[in-house]
């Protein structure tokens, strides 16, 4: 998993302008697991898709002003969340996890068997 | 209500009156300047500090930071002489490697919060921290006889 593509490059021009999270892609042998800060964010926001080789993972943030409130100072954004990856190794599509925690959602790519490194002894 | 980086080299400029003040008129005593020559936005932005969002309503300020990854036990909330100081520790662990990264922030609050009825609340790594106004500076509705 090395190449990954920005929202700006592959979104279709009728999409909502999204944030790119901070990410970090940790590996072994046997999974990848990519770990996506998404503050703001529950469980039902998230979604991710796999298409061909392409990961994508999109987050809607919960409102984060109540209608009563008025806003005094702003530096955060309150745009969602869009990240895309394309994938160079096959992953096993069925064995997907995803995990939402303190705001780090943490999804578990496992590498297909096929292309797992195989070891051949010489006889 | 305002927010003040400490910062040693820009003291003289950004600090306005009241926050409500640098709020109608953003460029009183020119913040953008006093970020360019601040040292931490010059390489890259908030290097260890946190950014904020601050509301109000009737009874309460509200300051919300966004720290995904954060667990409730690793973050400080201090109020110190008028000063709000937010301090959250970052651990992630990848296998045998530990790493800690540590953020900052100090917000200065009017002197019409309610010291003794702060809240804070982490949730899906978002902190909302709740100083509630004393009744002094709610808006009152005067009757007309």
């Amino acid at each position: 998993m090395t190449t990954c593509c920005t929202p700006t490059q592959t979104s279709a021009p009728a999409e909502a302008p999204a944030l790119k999270p901070r990410f970090v892609v940790h590996s072994d042998k046997e999974n990848y697991s990519v770990q996506i800060d998404l503050p703001g964010v529950a469980k039902d926001g998230v979604s991710i898709n796999l298409d061909s080789n392409v990961l994508s993972v999109s987050a809607k943030r919960k409102p984060s002003v109540n209608p009563g409130w008025k806003t005094l100072h702003r530096e955060l954004s309150d745009l969602d969340f869009l990240l895309r990856l394309k994938l160079n190794v096959p992953v096993d599509e069925s064995k997907l996890t995803a995990k939402l925690d303190n705001g780090v959602l943490t999804v578990g790519l496992p590498v297909k068997e096929a292309a797992k490194p195989r070891r051949i002894e010489v006889s | 209500m305002k927010l003040i980086r400490s910062n040693p080299f820009n003291c003289g400029l950004s600090r306005v009156a009241d926050f409500d003040d640098w709020f109608r008129s953003p460029f009183a005593a020119f913040p953008a300047l006093a970020r360019a020559f601040d040292p931490r936005e010059a390489f890259g932005g908030n290097v260890g500090s946190l950014a904020t969002d601050v509301h109000e309503d009737k009874d309460n300020y509200f300051a919300r930071f966004e720290v995904p990854g954060v667990k409730k036990e690793d973050v400080k909330v201090e109020l110190n002489d008028r000063v709000l100081t937010v301090t959250v520790e970052k651990k992630e662990k990848q296998g045998e490697a530990e790493s800690s990264y540590t953020f900052t922030r100090s917000i200065s609050v009017p002197e019409s919060v309610k010291s003794d009825a702060i809240g804070a609340k982490l949730e899906d790594g978002v902190l909302v921290v709740t100083l509630p106004k004393t009744e002094e500076r709610k808006p009152k509705s005067i009757e007309v006889l």
